[in-house]
């Protein structure tokens, strides 16, 4: 996915920038986003655009690619360009500063855009190999000599070992909690004393020795849900 | 195509104008259109039941009782694919109209430009949606809504179409039928059946099994692409619907 965001402020375009460049990593989606100023002619590649209507005399000559697949996003610091942009139907607007909770989720609403830019995992699963995206995969557990995969629909048990599966899942949004668990750190919305809990309620335990490391990992990534801005040194 | 188009403010001669244009834009297109009016969010709420029943709705904000923003809130919660087109006096709720995933927001007064736009914007995208089945059958074209489709099974020389309301048979082959239906939501799961996926429940055996009980078969050689397909299929759809 290209993802490309314009805006007059450089220093607010990098953070955006920044900003979507690691939510495309956390969530597993393959993406380049750039930044460049309004003058700039937008990629006809691009699939994603954010553009400020601040100070801009007009707003994006920008089709997107065939097919529908991409997404436009819209922001300015008055609120009344709202109605504005229903000129040229954006799939969001957003108030200046973005919100980054905000931000992320009108991308999460677009992500089935992308679908062909996901990274996937396969797994030996009953003789046959299964794909599987990893942004929908919640954690996986040790089960019976293989490991059991927990998606966002259904469970899958493989023969292959969580150490192997662990080896072909990305370190940035993924992080072996505890001896026989691995968690998609995207999805953990906190952090107790012996557990974390995901999205869609589950709890996940931590080993003792490795919370200090859990609740780095998480600190680095939970700024999208906080709206804060993204922490030195976060994973790419 | 006939558009039910529902306009929902207090204000009757709010009401009544608007209809007028409505009406008027959609004799000038052609465009078959039921109009339904509300007084109150109360009132369109509690003829809304089921997604579907309204393809467009103007709705005005500020109205006694439930506002326009709270009412298309719980809209939202029985259809989220009713276009709904924000009709008021205030430039308040632009951003809020965001959060409903609104279609539009025109501003009162509303001139028959303004409902042109907003009505020109809705049909191009209703356009995009996949096209109806186009089949002869029983002496007469029939066109057949692809939602409505749960499977199509080829038996001799005619395709038998399954669809909620009955089954459709039609002298035409499967593979040119299978090319005249757009969009990603129909599987050719084996050489003699083309599958809706939204009509899928699970995979049972070699087999899918549908939501009305029905079993299609999988093609045997293909069974892991195949089934991979519908499950990524299922994924993106999850993901969509978000």
């Amino acid at each position: 996915m290209r993802g490309v965001v314009c805006m007059r402020d450089a220093r607010e375009r990098e953070a955006l920038c920044q900003a979507i460049q690691l939510w495309a990593g956390l969530i597993c989606l393959k993406a380049e986003i750039t930044a460049q100023s309004p003058e700039e002619a937008v990629p006809a590649e691009a699939s994603l655009l954010l553009w400020d209507m601040d100070g801009t005399p007009a707003l994006p000559a920008w089709e997107g690619p065939a097919g529908g697949r991409w997404a436009l996003l819209l922001c300015s610091s008055q609120p009344q360009a709202a109605i504005e942009s229903y000129a040229i139907h954006p799939n969001a607007f957003f108030q200046k500063p973005v919100p980054l909770a905000a931000l992320c989720q009108a991308l999460e609403r677009c992500v089935a855009r992308w679908w062909e830019d996901l990274e996937w995992v396969e797994v030996l699963c009953g003789g046959a190999r299964r794909r599987i995206p990893l942004c929908d995969l919640l954690w996986a557990e040790s089960y019976q000599h293989g490991a059991l995969l927990h998606t966002t629909l259904e469970s899958i048990q493989t023969r292959e070992s969580l150490r192997d599966l662990t080896a072909h899942l990305p370190e940035r949004t993924f992080f072996r909690c505890q001896r026989g668990y691995v968690v998609n750190l995207y999805h953990i919305r906190g952090i107790g004393q012996t557990s974390a809990r995901l999205a869609n309620g589950a709890e996940i335990p931590i080993g003792r020795r490795a919370r200090g490391e859990v609740l780095e990992a998480y600190r680095r990534s939970r700024w999208i849900w906080e709206s804060a801005a993204p922490p030195e040194g976060s994973p790419t | 195509m006939e558009l039910t188009i529902g306009i929902c403010d207090d204000l009757q001669e709010e009401r009544v104008a608007l209809a007028k244009m409505v009406r008027a834009y959609c004799q000038s297109r052609e465009v078959a259109v039921r109009l339904r009016l509300f007084s109150s969010g109360e009132e369109l709420l509690a003829d809304i039941q089921r997604p579907g029943q309204m393809n467009i709705l103007f709705l005005d904000i500020y109205m006694p009782g439930l506002s326009g923003v709270d009412t298309a809130r719980r809209l939202r919660k029985v259809d989220k694919r009713c276009a709904i087109v924000f009709a008021t006096t205030s430039t308040d709720h632009g951003m809020e109209s965001f959060e409903v995933t609104a279609s539009d927001y025109l501003v009162k007064p509303i001139r028959m430009d303004d409902v042109a736009r907003a009505m020109d914007w809705l049909l191009e995208r209703a356009a995009q949606e996949p096209r109806p089945l186009s089949v002869y059958a029983d002496g007469e074209w029939r066109q057949i809504p692809l939602a409505s489709i749960l499977y199509i099974e080829i038996l001799g020389h005619h395709v038998h179409i399954h669809t909620g309301g009955g089954d459709v048979v039609a002298r035409r082959g499967l593979d040119d039928l299978a090319a005249s239906i757009e969009g990603e939501d129909f599987l050719r799961c084996h050489r003699s059946y083309l599958v809706n996926l939204n009509y899928v429940r699970g995979i049972e055996g070699c087999d899918f099994r549908l939501t009305d009980g029905s079993l299609v078969p999988i093609r045997s050689g293909d069974f892991p692409a195949l089934r991979d397909q519908f499950i990524s299929w299922t994924y993106r759809k999850a993901w969509a619907r978000a």
